[in-house]
């Protein structure tokens, strides 16, 4: 890292000197000259492309009171020009330049930063789109704002199939809760079946409580998600979802290997570039954006029986039974009427405000810019929310042809979690018991209190936590700073750098008061015990470092580009958590007020790691109508075993029909391209360290003779093996394979895009199971062993049904979509023994990784419903056979979650000011699994709430043909039900992702108040959800609808 | 000219980054860890790693306890007192029920414990090999050797524990499996006498490497390969060898009998003794003997008194304290060697003593029906632990080997060797001493491999 710190301002400083150089010359040679003749008689000016020394056609050429344009040659020529007059060379895109007139001129004009429009650009260098050969879906911040105002991935995915988005059915739509993304399927086994921490073993490759902004302790838990970089530097997911959405310009999915391979080992799980704005140049200008969003939870999918059913039911399955007591006190419930809707009470309506602020000008010389955004995301369990504080600066020179900027941003995040608890602890509660305390009117502590089988049973109120000093938060602050540097050389040549820094600082807190309903059975003797603090302190530091050489030239009709560079980068993370227990007060809510420490020491855990890369590509067009490319890479990691280093390398083509002579006279076809590339990437998505074998010393011990004494000081101290290398260890590899076409019908009005992939990831690090005998139960070894391969087909259509600029009327219709397969090609027998292992909860399907099967596959047994004569489940053996016992070892793949199709179609419609938009996601094909009928009707536990369904077509008497078996006080006790095929359903479902309103208020307006471009927006998201599911959505914490109301302006 | 310039600096910057020396700055060690290129960079850490598995078994699961004092003493029955049936573990090891949950589970953390030991060794084993110029002159040799010959003295014991006799079954049946290499796949299961062959043939190599003049006998040195090949040989039944181990070690003299009582222990006995750590010692010790577990006087008396015995021998009189006040008087119970002040604080846990390779060789002797030298053998012991002779200069050859038979209940009181003793010579359960808790009809010296 040091080197290429130095190496950069080595870099930097000759730059500077050449600069020098440079003016030096000019200067001078400015007044040496100086011919008798004041007036040149013929001034021949050629004014060149810098960057590939083209000559440019219809550039504006002022030489005094003179003008005039370039002919095709980019040449001029002016009579009579005076010695000292200046000439200045204008042109759009470029940079203006400006010299002292002599006889033969020769103006050479740096280009401006591309416009995204016909440019692909993968953070190292750019292509035009039509010279790319690979899969790259690029997407606008301007169509991200339109379709989602708070979270970019929400709205990505509806943009781009391949992006998957996934909220887990337990955390719903919890803010403070990262959604785990994949770009084209899966590569990686989850960290459930790749991670394995022997109990009392050292695990120290791993980070402990990473920071939020640990991308790779993230990367090792969530294996599937794409590399995230953030103009370039890699950044953790929840970082760029913590930076303001109006400060993304553009969103590019790098998906195949002609894409990806030019980052290699970062580049197997796909890569998401997200590149931010720069200030808009000109006069000093402010833009403000401010927004209200109101969260409303989304508990349709629940239906929990009313008071009166449940008492109903309990009596009709005998819980109260001879209990007179209890029968009592039911009684008295069912007398009061009371019928508590226990899921209102932790929810609530979130009401959220966002504001966005930057100021900025400047010209091409000089820049800047500041940005402020604070962003309150309100969720809907009380209490439940995030709020974002982001400060930025920009400053960006140029001198000649060197460009420096420098991004300083400052982002402070404060996350809560609802002290309410979880949504499922409520989804429990009997509608028939109180939540309030009848004489205090506050939430009451005890819900009901009853003898059940000799056993005193106290029920707790939830939300009586909710009222106490119950506190759950998460707290970070991080800077970061970017300087790019760019040099345009000439010659077509062009040079680039930059160097990244950002520190990461988090804290939790989680604090359970005395008075917390977990220690309300605590015992006197355990009285001091009470309350809980655990304070966590998470650092994360990332440096990186890069420096690019792009290469293009023509030559008639061959065009050449070349690129080559190399990377730098390290990261280093750090975190220690401690305990307190003993707590006497609700009030002293702080960390000092604890009595003693849970564990005798902190939980403490040191990451450091690096990378280096290097990658080149040569990408060639004949006559824009062939295309090859050639990607090379090479990177060196400290997590590989050591002196080795990794080769990726890709293969792209691509032919464009519409270049074609004999498609020259088409009217109906713009653009017809075929593309295909092959290659191979990686990823590092695995622990650190595994390549080195450590030794732990003995802290509480030494080898020697009778008691540890002064004399012994520093004897006998013992060291002993905590890890063994696997120095034969292999980098995960992904092979990917991708073909492509993409075309532009009936004058630019339909757009087609259809990619077709195949992946295969092989040597994936899995544990290795070892017998006692060789030592190796105290310690984890990885192996190469694992092998996943997918396969797909996505596509995108967009057609625009009116498209009339003049009266500013467009109407369009969109649909894309993707269909995924992810199959096991090789397992290790420690997957084998998770697959076998008896010790976990069937009432679940359990995930089953069998090869040539689907990851996502569920394993339940074949049922054949419930027998009439016994009311006992009937099932089908492995080997056809009837059998009334559950077995584990018959199941079979009875679904998949993942769906055989997903994506989205929408529609968006202009009327000169006024734009509306409607935008569907859909999933079909795919299966899930009815946990709602199995925990709250077949394996329900009668003392607490169930679903409507618990009461009816239950088998109640031989002969009975049911759907459910027979109603019990515990179902889980007498009868429980385990993955059967029985409650494995389909899950077609189709969701109004966002409806989109806007309004531009028309200029004459806007100027009275000195404003220009100001808009108003009303965006809706997640507003309706139709799914063939059955069962509850949003298990700890609710799904919810957002409503946006928006306005933008600037001055 | 000037673009020219730009590219030589940028090539040039280029190529000092190269990736020659990106590779000594992508490697880094783990940073909570200690790793072995550090640990092994020096000779140091060798001994470090060493005293790791000494420490290792020195734990409580192992000879710091379970092999020693504990499950082994209660097996191989140094104790008579009335173990309650609470005290699961205890209670089952007097039964001898092997299959019980609690002795399996006992076993297999034995199993894993030594095994991880051996794992251990094997890793200082490779390292030696791949960094012999970080050793002094002569350490090489030596830190291998102590490997190698540790390694056959955990296998032999794994072999004892989880194998049944060459008495009871042959050398041919499969045993367990003997790892030379560290590798997380398994390695076959040999028979008895492969691993027995295995074991010689690592102490043959570790005699070679070792010297004969170090005396710490806290390690593994030359002296306890001798005594360990005479322990093996014996086992395997080969008594010619098993005798030459044994008067080599013997004749040296380089090992004094006791000739007082002042060190119950009689530590300058030892070949090889291992220390459990000093802080955790009087935990596990307290942990058997304040149960209370010992021996009553009454069979101290029918131990160490009746017979060819007497009152005066150092290994009874003032021999044994009360477990919980450590003095003499009171419910004298409990061996006074592992108390010090009162407290079970005493660390040292012999492994192999001088006296063994005595009745070793009288063994042997007696075998090859030399009763004489056999006799002189044990007179050898005898007049250093307070007793007279024989009364005869030859005892019968039966009565030879009854004799050799309480030397081992006398001397290795609640070490754990007299059930290997009872095991190499298959003695039916029925003949057990002390059978207050009835042995269950399924009883065995085999412990149940956890694999």
């Amino acid at each position: 890292m040091i080197r290429l710190l130095f190496g950069s301002l080595f870099y930097s400083l000759c730059i500077f000197c050449f600069s020098k150089t440079v003016a030096g010359e000019t200067g001078s040679h400015f007044t040496k000259d100086s011919i008798p003749s004041r007036i040149i008689p013929k001034l021949r000016i050629t004014v060149k492309d810098m960057a590939d020394g083209l000559p440019i056609d219809s550039a504006l050429v002022i030489a005094g009171y003179k003008k005039g344009y370039t002919n095709a040659n980019g040449y001029i020529e002016f009579d009579s020009i005076s010695k000292e007059t200046i000439i200045t060379a204008v042109v759009d895109r470029y940079f203006s330049l400006s010299k002292t007139a002599k006889p033969s001129l020769t103006l050479r004009l740096a280009r401006k930063e591309y416009s995204f429009a016909n440019t692909y650009s993968n953070g190292l260098y750019e292509r035009p789109l039509e010279h790319f050969s690979g899969a790259a879906t690029i997407v606008d911040g301007v169509e991200l704002r339109r379709l989602n105002p708070v979270n970019f991935a929400d709205a990505l995915k509806i943009c781009a199939p391949s992006f998957l988005v996934t909220r887990g059915n337990d955390n719903g739509d919890d803010p403070n809760i990262t959604p785990s993304t994949n770009i084209r399927g899966l590569y990686n086994f989850p960290a459930s079946a790749s991670v394995v921490l022997y109990p009392g073993g050292n695990n120290t490759n791993l980070q402990l409580n990473p920071s939020v902004g640990d991308f790779v302790a993230g990367n090792v838990a969530n294996p599937n998600q794409p590399v995230v970089l953030l103009d370039g530097v890699q950044v953790s997911l929840q970082t760029v979802l913590d930076m303001d959405i109006n400060r993304i310009s553009q969103v590019v999915i790098l998906k195949d290997a002609a894409a990806t391979a030019v980052y290699g080992v970062r580049g197997g799980t796909g890569v998401l570039l997200v590149k931010t704005k720069k200030p808009e140049k000109g006069m000093f200008n402010v833009t403000y954006s401010g927004q209200v969003q109101i969260a409303t939870p989304d508990l349709s999918s629940y239906h929990l029986m009313n008071a009166a059913d449940k008492l109903q039911l309990e009596q009709t399955s005998g819980f109260w039974g001879d209990n007179a007591a209890l029968a009592q006190k039911r009684q008295a419930f069912a007398q009061s009427g009371r019928n508590t809707n226990w899921l209102a009470i932790p929810t609530r309506t979130g009401v959220g405000s966002k504001h966005y602020l930057t100021v900025g000008g400047g010209d091409d010389d000089l820049s800047y810019g500041m940005d402020f955004s604070y962003n309150d995301v309100e969720g809907v369990m009380k209490g439940s929310k995030r709020q974002n504080i982001n400060i930025g600066g920009y400053v960006g020179t140029r001198i000649k042809n060197f460009t420096v900027n420098n991004y300083l941003r400052y982002t402070t995040t404060n996350a809560f979690n609802s002290p309410y608890g979880t949504l499922a602890e409520y989804a429990g509660l009997n509608a028939f018991w109180n939540p309030y305390d009848s004489i205090t009117g506050k939430f009451a502590k005890v819900l009901d209190e009853y003898r059940y089988k000799g056993d005193s049973v106290r029920i707790y109120n939830p939300a009586y936590n909710g009222i106490l000093s119950t506190t759950d938060k998460g707290k970070y602050t991080r800077f970061s700073d970017q300087l790019s540097l760019s040099l345009n050389i000439g010659r077509g040549f062009k040079a680039d750098g930059y160097i990244s820094l950002s520190k990461q600082a988090d804290v939790t807190d989680v604090f359970l008061p005395p008075g917390h309903t977990a220690f309300a059975n605590y015992t006197p003797e355990l009285f001091f015990l009470r309350g809980m603090y655990n304070q966590v302190s998470s650092d994360f530091s990332s440096m990186e470092g890069g420096l690019n050489l792009n290469y293009t030239k023509r030559v008639n009709l061959h065009q050449f580009y070349g690129s080559a560079g190399i990377m730098a980068m390290q990261t280093r993370s750090e975190s220690a958590g401690i305990s307190l227990v003993g707590f006497t007060s609700d009030k002293l809510s702080a960390l000092s007020f604890g009595n003693s420490y849970l564990t005798s020491k902190p939980q403490a855990s040191l990451i450091l790691t690096r990378l280096a890369s290097a990658y080149g590509n040569f990408t060639y067009s004949y006559d824009n109508r062939y295309q090859l490319e050639v990607t090379g890479h090479a990177d060196q990691s400290s997590q590989f075993p050591q002196n080795v280093t990794e080769p990726y390398w890709s293969v792209g083509a691509s032919w464009n029909l519409h270049q074609e002579r004999f498609f020259h006279a088409n009217k109906f076809v713009s653009i017809l391209r075929v593309r295909g590339s092959v290659g191979t990437t990686g990823n590092q998505f695995y622990q650190s360290y595994l390549s080195h074998s450590t030794y732990d010393y003995y802290t509480d011990r030494q080898y020697i003779q009778g008691s540890t004494g002064y004399t012994n000081v520093g004897i006998g101290q013992g060291a002993y093996l905590t890890a063994y290398a696997n120095n034969a260890l292999k980098v995960p590899q992904t092979e990917k394979q991708n073909i492509g076409l993409e075309a532009m019908l009936f004058k630019d009005r339909l757009s087609i895009m259809i990619d077709a992939y195949k992946n295969k990831s092989s040597n994936i690090i899995l544990p290795v199971s070892s017998p006692a005998s060789t030592g190796f139960m105290n310690f984890s070894y990885y192996d190469n062993l694992g092998a996943i391969e997918s396969k797909g087909v996505e596509f995108a259509l967009n057609y625009r049904v009116i498209n009339n600029i003049k009266k500013g009327v467009t109407w369009s219709v969109s649909l894309n979509g993707i269909h995924n397969e992810n199959r096991v090609a090789a397992i290790s027998n420690y997957i084998d023994g998770l697959n076998t292992n008896k010790a976990v909860d069937n009432t679940v399907p359990q995930p089953n990784y069998v090869v040539g099967q689907s990851l996502t596959g569920i394993w339940a047994v074949r049922s054949l419903g419930i027998d009439p004569a016994t009311g006992q489940e009937k099932f089908l053996k492995a080997d056809g056979t009837q059998t009334f016992t559950w077995n584990a070892a018959d199941r079979v793949l009875a679904g998949d979650l993942n769906p055989k199709w997903r994506g989205s179609f929408g529609t968006s419609i202009s009327v000169k000011s006024i734009s509306a938009g409607v935008y569907f996601s859909y999933q079909l094909g795919a299966s899930y699994y009815n946990q709602t009928l199995a925990d709250y009707v077949e394996n329900a536990d009668i003392s607490y709430n169930v679903d409507e369904r618990a009461a009816n077509n239950r088998w109640t008497k031989p002969g009975d043909v049911a759907l459910y078996k027979a109603l019990s006080v515990n179902g889980l006790v007498t009868s429980p039900t385990y993955a059967t095929t029985r409650f494995v359903e389909k899950n077609n479902s189709i969701e109004c992702a966002a409806i989109s309103l806007g309004y531009k208020l028309a200029e004459k307006i806007s100027s009275k108040i000195g404003a220009k471009n100001t808009m108003f927006g009303f965006i809706a998201n997640n507003v309706f959800q139709s799914s063939t599911m059955k069962a509850q959505r949003g298990i700890y914490y609710p799904f919810q609808h957002t409503y946006t109301f928006s306005i933008t302006t600037s001055f | 000219m000037l673009s020219r310039n730009y590219l030589v600096v940028f090539l040039a910057l280029i190529s000092a980054l190269s990736f020659s020396s990106c590779q000594k700055w992508v490697n880094v060690p783990p940073q909570l860890q200690v790793d072995q290129n550090e640990l092994f960079a020096n000779e140091q850490g060798f001994r470090d790693a060493l005293n790791g598995i000494y420490l290792q078994m020195g734990s409580q699961s192992l000879y710091g306890r379970d092999l020693t004092t504990g499950v082994l003493s209660i097996m191989g029955r140094s104790y008579d007192t009335s173990f309650k049936q609470a005290d699961t573990l205890f209670y089952q090891s007097a039964a001898f029920n092997v299959q019980h949950y609690t002795l399996k589970n006992t076993f297999q953390n034995v199993w894993d414990s030594l095994y991880l030991c051996v794992a251990n060794l094997n890793n200082v084993l490779a390292n030696a090999d791949a960094r012999q110029n970080v050793f002094s002159a002569g350490h090489y040799n030596t830190t291998k050797g102590e490997a190698l010959g540790l390694r056959a003295f955990i296998h032999f014991d794994l072999l004892r524990l989880f194998a049944p006799s060459p008495a009871a079954a042959g050398l041919s049946v499969p045993a367990i499996p003997y790892i030379t290499k560290v590798s997380p796949y398994a390695s076959p299961v040999l028979s008895t006498g492969a691993v027995i062959d295995s074991c010689i043939a690592d102490l043959l190599n570790a005699q070679n490497l070792l010297s004969k003049s170090d005396m710490t006998t806290s390690q593994f040195t030359a002296w306890a390969v001798k005594g360990l090949l005479a322990r093996i040989y014996l086992y395997k039944g080969d008594l010619a060898n098993a005798q030459s181990n044994a008067l080599a070690v013997i004749n040296s003299n380089v090992f004094p009998l006791a000739t007082n009582n002042t060190d119950l222990m009689f530590n300058k006995e030892q070949l090889f003794s291992l220390y459990s750590s000093g802080n955790f010692a009087f935990a596990y010790n307290k942990s058997v003997f304040v149960k209370p577990l010992g021996l009553s006087p009454t069979n101290q008396t029918a131990v160490f008194v009746t017979g060819s015995g007497s009152g005066n021998d150092y290994r009874k009189l003032g021999a044994f304290v009360d477990p919980t006040t450590g003095n003499t008087t009171g419910n004298i119970i409990s061996p006074k060697k592992y108390y010090t002040n009162g407290s079970v604080s005493v660390n040292t846990l012999p492994m192999i003593r001088l006296t063994e390779l005595y009745y070793i060789a009288a063994e042997a002797s007696n075998a090859s029906a030399d009763s004489l030298t056999a006799t002189n053998l044990l007179d050898s012991v005898r007049v250093h632990r307070n007793l007279a002779k024989y009364t005869q200069t030859a005892l019968k050859r039966d009565s030879i080997n009854i004799e050799i038979g309480k030397e081992y209940q006398k001397e290795f009181l609640g070490e754990g060797q007299v059930f290997f003793y009872y095991k190499r010579k298959n003695i039916p359960f029925a003949s057990l001493p002390y059978t207050k808790v009835p042995v269950v009809p399924n009883a065995s010296y085999v412990f149940v491999k956890p694999e």
